[in-house]
């Protein structure tokens, strides 16, 4: 097999390398450090792919479909944040195999995987701003944040969204387009990506429950001010617009 | 003109952003915003189904380079004036009945979001289009459901909701991605044009493209629809607020019955789809039926009522009458619509006065006083059996005459004498001082009802699909071999008489204080009120799965 595409392997995860970039996400203690590698990640093993001299055999494909579902269905039962963010990285950027198949256009690739990234980007500064205030981003710790801190919880919520894949964020076009590549392949394909969603879908739902539901705490709370708000929120419409326009490079 | 179809999704939008970006401002003007929206939104539908109806057409309105289309038709523009309207209802109503609740101006967000979703939806001329649509209104349901973020309750069973939607939302993605890798475009008018040319002859695993992506978006319409094993969310999902309720009840449910008449060139061109439709349906209907009776909680009742109406509409789909299930979802919509608006005051009332008129009805229904003198057997039999059939074949017969050669028409109107039979049957042993009188008021109502919803579904079924060909070629497609269907036919009446039957010797021979008839009711009545331990099975495999995750993590050590 080509090299290019083995070192793809790690940068696009596949289990087992993907414990081993768990590992290294995780024992970056500060947010620069790990956001760069969520920016860059992906980035590096889509251009391994594309340099690679071949296109990746058939059982990589399904390797690929089988890390992220195992990604998936285990951040069902995850509730600190940076685990969260470092299983759903890898599981949203092994689908990126088979986008990778139906979308020829590197720059479009590229763009589709900063757009899966940006999000994880975001939720990791939501849980630094936790940290601070709490010590630890924990789901089920302090819920009730949707009254004590309505700034947060509305920014926190569409970050989920924009990760879990819903329409219009671009998480949403790599699954059309993933879907498109695996009918290609065979039915079962499709319905391990099928399983894949749900799963997404599952462990954001338990994650807004873990934080934004429940009874709040008497304690005072500072929200994030209205100014970050309104970063957050241009920064997430800004992605939904990307998402709206990379729908249309489908059809 | 079609270029209104625009402006449908375009004003909530438009209203939830306003509100959204100077809600502060606005403080509980958001709600006139809102109103106003709807108001206008309702005005711009019912003009374009004036038109339609004016001259029946199909058009449609691209965007950007084509890759989203809405169209103008009948169908959309029908879905266009029921949303609109529930929805300026529901509106309406919630201006007063939110004005004490936190997060007012999130509320009338989320509607404002969740309409243009539907609207959205409903005018859908392409597959993508259709698919963001889809998986929207679940998640905006999800939001609006739980509403009440300080209810954990809820929220859980708002998540219930999300996940149903999400198994008919991926179904319906696979069916996108076959069409599309089928038919290499999104557009729903070229993908039905390229069926009807050449039905039967595109395969996908094995089975047709027609059959394999027209069970997909059944599943998807089964989600939607509550059907039964995909039904569990709907009658716990009355902890959202009562409009939501109304809504979801009124218009997001019915969103099945929609489906299944948007894609009726797939269905048409179907073997064994059609069949499992009816059967789905009938199961369902018959199902919610039974757990309706047996709740002792107005709302959840309703919910399990939702849930029969559903599986009727279904079932119709099943037998071909597509148009039939439109103006079942539109009927079912305005009366589930009063209900659930009214329940709330009519609980209050209720707490001072219980306010039920002590008469011939209520002695029977609810005391169980039964008439001492009885009218003469043969002469009910007769009635019973007779007259429902007459009234209903009569009905049929001035709206087509040759409606007996569609097993579609011969099963509903069979459904139709079963309940107009039940109906007189109860009356058997009723205590009423006027017998004649109340017997002659039920037969003009059932005669009223059957001339209107006969009379109206044919103009339904003659707007919606004006050509003749696929009419016919739907209720061929709803059709099965005609010794099984007599068959199956013979074996329901048997079944219902016996029932009936069973009722009646059971209640002259006291049955019902007998020991061993009491404990199989009992065992009975466990299982129902248990709800056939659905809930209890899927909450037992999802505790399951996560606790096989947790393992997972803790074997990889949590990477």
């Amino acid at each position: 097999m080509d090299s290019k595409i083995l070192a793809a392997a790690l940068f696009l995860p596949l289990f087992p390398l993907s414990m081993l970039f768990n590992f290294l996400f995780e024992g970056l203690r500060k947010p620069l450090p790990r956001i760069i590698v969520l920016m860059a990640w992906p980035q590096i093993g889509l251009w391994l792919l594309q340099e690679a001299d071949s296109a990746p055999p058939a059982w990589v494909i399904h390797l690929a479909l089988a890390t992220s579902l195992l990604y998936g269905f285990r951040a069902l039962v995850l509730r600190e944040l940076t685990h969260w963010v470092s299983f759903l990285a890898i599981s949203s950027w092994t689908i990126l195999w088979l986008v990778a198949g139906s979308i020829d256009q590197a720059q479009t690739l590229q763009l589709l995987a900063l757009g899966m990234s940006l999000p994880l980007v975001l939720l990791t500064l939501l849980g630094r701003q936790l940290e601070k205030q709490f010590g630890a981003s924990y789901a089920g710790l302090y819920n009730g944040l949707g009254h004590a801190m309505p700034r947060f919880s509305g920014v926190f919520v569409f970050t989920i969204l924009a990760i879990v894949a819903t329409p219009v964020f671009p998480g949403f076009t790599a699954m059309t387009a993933a879907f498109l590549e695996a009918t290609h392949d065979s039915l079962i394909s499709s319905i391990l990506l099928c399983l894949i969603w749900l799963t997404w879908g599952w462990a954001g739902a338990r994650l807004i429950q873990g934080f934004v539901i429940g009874k709040e705490h008497h304690e005072e709370i500072d929200d994030i001010s209205r100014g970050t708000a309104w970063l957050y929120s241009l920064i997430l419409t800004a992605l939904a617009a990307f998402g709206i326009h990379t729908l249309t490079l489908l059809s | 003109m079609e270029q209104l179809i625009l402006l449908l999704p375009l004003l909530p939008i438009l209203a939830a952003l306003t509100n959204q970006l100077f809600g502060k401002q606005l403080g509980r003007s958001v709600a006139k915003i809102s109103v106003r929206a709807g108001l206008i939104s309702f005005i711009i539908a019912a003009v374009l189904l004036g038109d339609q109806l004016a001259e029946s057409h199909v058009t449609g309105v691209r965007l950007g380079n084509g890759f989203a289309i809405l169209l103008a038709d009948p169908l959309s523009c029908l879905m266009a004036v029921l949303i609109t309207g529930i929805s300026l209802i529901v509106r309406i109503y919630s201006v007063k009945y939110m004005a004490e609740e936190e997060g007012y101006g999130r509320f009338f967000i989320l509607l404002d979001l969740m309409v243009a979703a539907l609207l959205l939806m409903g005018s859908a001329g392409d597959l993508l289009t259709m698919l963001v649509s889809w998986h929207l209104v679940g998640v905006v349901l999800y939001f609006l459901l739980s509403f009440n973020l300080r209810s954990g309750t809820s929220s859980r069973h708002a998540f219930w909701t999300l996940i149903t939607y999400r198994i008919g939302d991926l179904a319906m993605m696979l069916a996108a991605g076959i069409l599309f890798h089928t038919f290499g475009t999104w557009s729903l008018t070229e993908i039905f044009a390229e069926i009807r040319a050449t039905p039967g002859v595109h395969k996908y695993g094995g089975f047709t493209v027609e059959e394999i992506t027209g069970s997909l978006v059944a599943v998807a319409a089964f989600a939607r629809s509550a059907q039964f094993l995909l039904h569990t969310w709907l009658p716990y999902t009355m902890g959202g607020p009562t409009p939501v309720s109304a809504l979801m009840h009124v218009g997001i449910v019915n969103a099945g019955g929609f489906l299944i008449n948007r894609f009726a060139p797939i269905f048409a061109q179907t073997t064994t789809v059609l069949h499992v439709i009816f059967f789905v349906g009938l199961v369902t209907a018959i199902i919610g039926s039974i757990l309706m009776l047996t709740q002792n909680d107005i709302k959840k009742a309703l919910g399990y009522s939702t849930m029969g109406q559903m599986g009727f509409m279904v079932m119709e789909c099943g037998v071909g009458a597509f148009s039939l299930a439109i103006y079942h979802l539109i009927a079912h919509g305005f009366f589930k619509g009063t209900l659930f608006l009214s329940a709330g005051s009519a609980m209050s009332k209720a707490r001072k006065h219980d306010g039920v008129p002590k008469q011939d009805l209520y002695t029977f229904a609810v005391e169980r006083k039964t008439a001492v003198r009885r009218q003469p057997w043969l002469v009910m039999a007769i009635i019973t059996i007779a007259v429902p059939i007459a009234i209903i074949f009569i009905a049929h017969w001035l709206v087509a005459k040759d409606f007996y050669q569609k097993q579609g028409a011969i099963i509903l109107l069979f459904f139709g004498w079963v309940t107009g039979a039940q109906l007189l049957f109860t009356t058997y042993r009723m205590n009423a001082q006027n017998f004649p009188r109340m017997i002659g008021t039920i037969l003009v109502s059932f005669t009223v009802l059957i001339a209107g919803y006969t009379l109206i579904s044919h103009a339904f079924d003659h707007f919606l699909y004006p050509d003749e060909v696929f009419r016919k070629q739907i209720y061929s497609t709803a059709t099965i071999d005609v010794v099984w269907f007599d068959l199956l036919l013979i074996l329901t009446t048997l079944v219902i008489v016996a029932g009936w039957i069973l009722t009646y010797y059971s209640e002259q021979n006291r049955l019902r204080d007998k020991e061993r008839f009491n404990n199989l009711w009992l065992s009975f009545y466990a299982l129902v009120s248990r709800e056939f331990y659905l809930m209890d099975i899927y909450s037992w495999m999802a505790r399951s799965l996560l606790q096989l995750a947790a393992r997972i993590n803790v074997l990889l050590r949590w990477r």
